[in-house]
Order: structure tokens, then C-alpha cells, then sequence
């Protein structure tokens, strides 16, 4: 019987002792200056052209190459326009692509898409399509669009063929991601081709092109997309896009879509044109007698129009 | 026999326990490290919002921490029973430059609003106080729902604070679940978020709303989103009590007459207090008192699942 208790207690006592260095390594952990900090400021120094480029950068144990890696992430994701090609020679001299790739087998879960996305960065990639492919079809999110994102990056001229062959549609989250590249700049797309592709994910990209630039000229392509499209989403997508550029609504074509619409889907329209700022005026043909109600106070409480017996 | 079927009880607890703390480190460093990934993406999340509504705040600067988030649809609503609170309206109406507004006369759920406030200062726009009435927690959040803009609401006391990044990742594992959503339920916090359209549907918050909705629309998510801050009022809930009560009365009587089975009960204490330890310093919570370290106990101790819809 005390055997059981004693053995116990010697679990119990080495999971505490485990806990115990848990803890007090994650005070020191946070407590410490992160590794990459110094490989910040050498990089920053090499893009400002303050020293020649060679390989005076050199990480020699995998904890300082993932430091390196993450210093190369956080400048270059934090730039725009700065020339990355200085940096080919560091991650050449480390081998860091090739470190990554390997390190990228053995990890799983947020580590795997978070080395994925690390990778992305690097200004140089000796890997092929195969070796990433298998990550392509993660049931995990992250590893999938991380995925995706190396894709892009490493060959960025196949962009619109790699987005038309995905077998699943790009969510919300996905595009955002994508859109991250455009504005660094890795990404030369059209918006025009985009809006005028069948390709479901590419006329989302399109459309959050367009929303994100704030390209008022493409206006005619999304009244077109709103009176032509089948497919619900996407029309729902480019009302709101319209709406996010602040222009007119009280095109005919607008109205008959929104009339497909559910009751709930037109609050939540209403409600996006209040926050939007549209005036009432400009909503009220939209709508019907009572959602024209709900719009008015809505928008009247939005416009931060004084109550009558204001007390301030 | 007694004694091992107590041992076993504990065993169990224990075991619970741990696994819950070892599932909150993991999601919090995963988080951690997927918000770099993810930065810079959350401005063109889709068209999904969330509102939170907050009552019982004690001051001005819970409203700060909580306007912090950087997700850009996303609204504070603060409600305020000024009958009894008349102070501290005053002195959030002075900080955040505050205009009485005109009061939505129509909305879905049947509320009292005396007043509505919003900010004159563009910085502060996202902000909105209620002045109302409430004799329970769920008729503030119906308050609030009947005022909220966006689609998805986040019921919060004055006793939570919010994660860096919690919204954006909300929005980001609304956007990339494969189904429609109702509830979407945090695992590695006590959270839950609801789908404003099903609320109202089902007449507004209330303690048994979970059950009533269908279970393949409630949603887990592993994102944390929100812990208890320093100066909470109830260190202990009545059933943590008894349990605390027991267990010092049950080590007393067994130690005069087992030794070895009272001292494991003692060690396996002693290890859930070094497991919440361990969480609360990997949660980097600020100056994480004793007093939080004792609510993440008692939130990784609780090895039954929310029945109902309860926020301590």
C-alpha cells in the first residue's frame, strides 16, 4: 500500500520539479533580450548601405539561424520598396532556405506555418515546388496558407495560375495574407484581369484589391460583377466593396440583388452603411418602409446628432 | 479503500488539470508566435465585426485597455447605470470627450436606454456608453445588443481584460470556419462569442442560451482571448470553498493516522499550484498577482465543461 502512495508521490514531486523549471525558465525567457535584435540592427545597417555586403552575418547553431531568419522576417515585412537582394549573400553564406526547409519536416502546428511564413521572406530560395507542395494540403489553415504564401513568393510570375489551380475556396483570412505581399510588393498582379476572371478565388482577390487601393475607377467592373455574377458571395462581397469606396448605391442593378438577399443579410448591410457613413438619403431606396426606420436611427445615432434634451 | 478511491479522485484532477494547463501554455505560444505571421492582415478581414459589451467597469482605464485592440471593426460598448454610477459616468464623459446621441428607438430585443453617448474625438470612435438600467449581467448585454453595429457580440464584465490580438484572432477563426457560426467557444479561456442574428433570434442572452442552440453551430476555438484582471472580487467561488475545506480537513484527520496517503494528497496540491504558476507566467499577464495565479487555478481545476452560459 505505501508503495502506491510513494510512487505517488515521486510522479507528483518530479512533475512539480518540471513546472518549477517550466515556470522559472519562462520568467527568464522574458525577461532576456530576444537573439534577433542584434541580427536586426546588422541587417538594417546592410540595407541602409552602411556596410559592404559580405558574409560578416553568420549564424552557426540552429537557435541563432532561426534568430537570423526572423530578423530577415521582421525588417523586410516592416519595409516597403528597400532592395532585399543585399541579403541573398546572408542567407546563402548560412544556408538558411535549405536550415528552414529541414527544421520545417520536423516541426508541426503553428511552429511548421510560422517557419513556413519565415521562409517566405528570405530573398532567396533554392527549393523546388515538390518539396512544398505537401504542406499545400494541411488540414491545418495556418501551414496551409503559409504554404501558399512561399508558393507566391518564390515564384511570383505563376501567381494568378497557382491561386486559379487552389481546389478550395481562398477565405477572408487567406486573402488578407495574400494581399500582405501585394503591398510588400513581391506580388505584381493586375486588378482588372482579376475582376474579369470566372475563377471565384480570383475575383475575390480582385475585389480585395480594389477595396484595399481604394480604386474608384474600377466602379463600372463592380456594378458589372453585381449584375452579372451567379454566385451570392461574391455579388455580397462587391456591394460591400463598393461601399467601403464610398460610392453611389442607388444603381437599379444593386437593388434587384439585394432583394435576394435574407432579411438578416440586409440588417447587416444596413448596419455596414451606417458604420460606412453613408447618409440616409443615400440608403433609403435601398431598403424597405422598416428597415428605412432602423436605417434612419442607425445613422442618426452615427452622425452623432444631439438628443433634444442633452444634458452636456 | 477510501483512501485510494480519494487518491484516484485526485489522481484524476490532477491529470485534468494538467492537460488543461499544458492545452492553455500551447495555444497561448502558438498565438504569440502566429501574431507575427499575422500582422498587418487584420485590417482586411472580410466585413466581420465584433462588439463588446462590457458592464460593471470600475474605471476609466478598463475602457483603454479594452479600446487597445487594433482590429478595425470592432466597437466598445460600455453599460452604465448612471442612478448608481453617476461618477463615474461623469468621469468617462470628461476623458473620452463624450456627446449624448440620439437613442436607436427601434431595435430587436425590448431595453431601456435612458441615454446614448458617443465621442466627439475620431481616436475614441469606436467607443459607446450606455446609460441604463440592469438588475442582472444578461440585461446589460441585451442592452448592449440591441446597440451594437457588428454582427458577432463579446459579452465581458469589468473583471476581464482582453488578450493582445483577441479580436483579430476571433475574426480570423470566424472567417476560416468551414460553417456558419454561432457560438464560437474559447478553449483556452472563458470566452464565448455569439452570433448577434442567433441572440436575437432567441430572445437575448440569458443563462441557458448555450443549451439552446444547436450544438453543430457552437464552434471551439483554441485562440485566448481574455483573462481575469488583478483586482477581482470573489477569490472564491462557494463550491471552491467547500472543496478547499474538505481537502484541509481531510489531510488533518489523515495525517495523524496515514501518513504517506496525506502527504500525497499535499504534494498533488502543491503540484496544481506549481501548474498554475506555470500558466500564469506563460500567459505574461503583466504583474501577475497571487490572486490571479488562484483564478487560473480555479479555471484549469473546473474538469466540467460549461453547461451553461456563465461569466464569473
Amino acid at each position: 500500500m505505501n508503495i502506491i502512495f510513494f510512487t505517488y508521490a515521486l510522479i507528483t514531486t518530479s512533475i512539480t520539479f518540471g513546472l518549477i523549471v517550466a515556470t522559472l525558465f519562462a520568467q527568464r525567457t522574458a525577461r532576456a533580450e530576444p537573439p534577433c535584435n542584434g541580427y536586426i540592427k546588422q541587417i538594417a545597417m546592410i540595407l541602409s548601405q552602411q556596410t559592404s555586403v559580405n558574409c560578416r552575418i553568420r549564424a552557426r547553431s540552429a537557435r541563432n539561424r532561426i534568430a537570423l531568419a526572423e530578423a530577415i522576417h521582421t525588417v523586410v515585412s516592416h519595409t516597403y520598396g528597400s532592395d532585399t537582394e543585399p541579403l541573398r549573400d546572408v542567407v546563402e553564406c548560412n544556408n538558411l532556405d535549405r536550415f528552414l526547409l529541414r527544421r520545417i519536416r520536423l516541426t508541426r502546428g503553428a511552429q511548421r506555418a510560422h517557419l513556413l511564413m519565415l521562409m517566405s521572406t528570405l530573398p532567396l530560395h533554392r527549393i523546388s515546388m515538390q518539396q512544398i507542395s505537401r504542406y499545400s494540403h494541411s488540414t491545418d489553415v495556418d501551414i496551409r496558407i503559409s504554404a501558399l504564401i512561399l508558393k507566391l513568393a518564390a515564384n511570383p510570375t505563376q501567381a494568378i495560375r497557382t491561386i486559379e489551380g487552389l481546389e478550395y475556396a481562398l477565405s477572408p483570412f487567406d486573402i488578407a495574407r495574400i494581399m500582405a505581399l501585394l503591398r510588400r510588393g513581391v506580388l505584381h498582379i493586375a486588378y482588372e484581369p482579376l475582376l474579369t476572371s470566372n475563377n471565384r478565388n480570383l475575383r475575390m482577390l480582385g475585389l480585395a484589391i480594389v477595396r484595399t487601393f481604394g480604386i474608384e475607377i474600377a466602379e463600372k467592373r463592380l456594378h458589372h460583377i453585381i449584375a452579372s455574377e451567379k454566385r451570392q458571395a461574391i455579388v455580397c462581397e462587391a456591394i460591400y466593396t463598393l461601399a467601403s469606396l464610398g460610392r453611389p448605391l442607388h444603381h437599379m442593378g444593386i437593388r434587384q440583388r439585394m432583394e435576394d438577399m435574407s432579411p438578416n443579410e440586409r440588417h447587416r448591410l444596413c448596419r455596414h452603411l451606417s458604420v460606412e457613413g453613408y447618409s440616409l438619403h443615400a440608403v433609403k431606396n435601398l431598403f424597405t418602409e422598416n428597415e428605412s426606420l432602423y436605417a434612419e436611427t442607425l445613422i442618426n445615432s452615427y452622425k452623432r446628432a444631439l438628443a433634444h434634451n442633452t444634458t452636456r | 479503500m477510501i483512501t485510494y478511491i480519494i487518491l484516484i479522485l485526485f489522481a484524476t484532477l490532477a491529470i485534468s488539470t494538467l492537460v488543461r494547463a499544458w492545452h492553455r501554455v500551447k495555444a497561448l505560444k502558438d498565438y504569440s508566435l502566429l501574431a507575427r505571421d499575422r500582422a498587418g492582415c487584420s485590417q482586411t478581414l472580410g466585413f466581420i465585426g465584433c462588439s463588446a459589451i462590457c458592464y460593471g467597469i470600475d474605471e476609466e482605464r478598463q475602457i483603454s485597455e479594452l479600446l487597445q485592440q487594433e482590429y478595425e471593426r470592432y466597437e466598445v460598448i460600455i453599460i452604465l447605470n448612471a442612478s448608481q454610477e453617476a461618477d463615474l459616468l461623469k468621469k468617462i464623459i470628461t476623458r473620452y470627450r463624450l456627446i449624448q446621441v440620439n437613442t436607436p428607438t427601434r431595435s430587436e430585443l425590448p431595453c431601456e436606454v435612458r441615454h446614448l453617448y458617443r465621442s466627439r474625438q475620431r481616436s475614441f470612435r469606436r467607443l459607446i456608453v450606455v446609460d441604463a438600467p440592469y438588475s442582472s449581467q444578461y440585461e446589460a448585454w441585451n442592452v448592449g445588443i440591441a446597440i451594437s453595429s457588428y454582427e458577432y457580440i463579446l459579452p465581458l464584465s469589468g473583471n476581464a481584460a482582453l488578450y493582445p490580438k483577441a479580436i483579430e484572432n476571433i475574426a480570423i477563426a470566424l472567417c476560416t470556419a468551414p460553417q456558419p457560426i454561432d457560438v464560437l467557444r474559447s478553449t483556452s479561456s472563458p470566452a464565448m462569442l455569439f452570433n448577434r442574428n442567433a441572440i436575437v433570434a432567441l430572445g437575448g442572452l440569458a443563462s441557458d442560451v448555450v443549451r439552446r442552440i444547436d450544438s453543430s453551430s457552437i464552434v471551439p476555438t483554441r485562440a485566448p482571448i481574455l483573462y481575469h484582471i488583478r483586482h477581482t472580487q470573489k477569490l472564491f467561488s462557494p463550491s471552491m470553498a467547500i472543496i478547499t475545506l474538505l481537502v484541509t480537513l481531510l489531510i488533518v484527520k489523515s495525517a495523524t493516522e496515514n501518513l504517506p496517503f496525506a502527504a500525497s494528497i499535499i504534494l498533488t496540491v502543491i503540484m496544481l499550484w506549481a501548474a498554475a504558476r506555470w500558466v500564469a507566467h506563460s500567459a505574461k499577464s503583466g504583474n501577475c498577482s497571487k490572486r490571479d495565479i488562484f483564478y487560473h487555478f480555479r479555471e484549469i481545476v473546473n474538469i466540467f465543461p460549461p453547461r451553461k452560459f456563465m461569466f464569473w
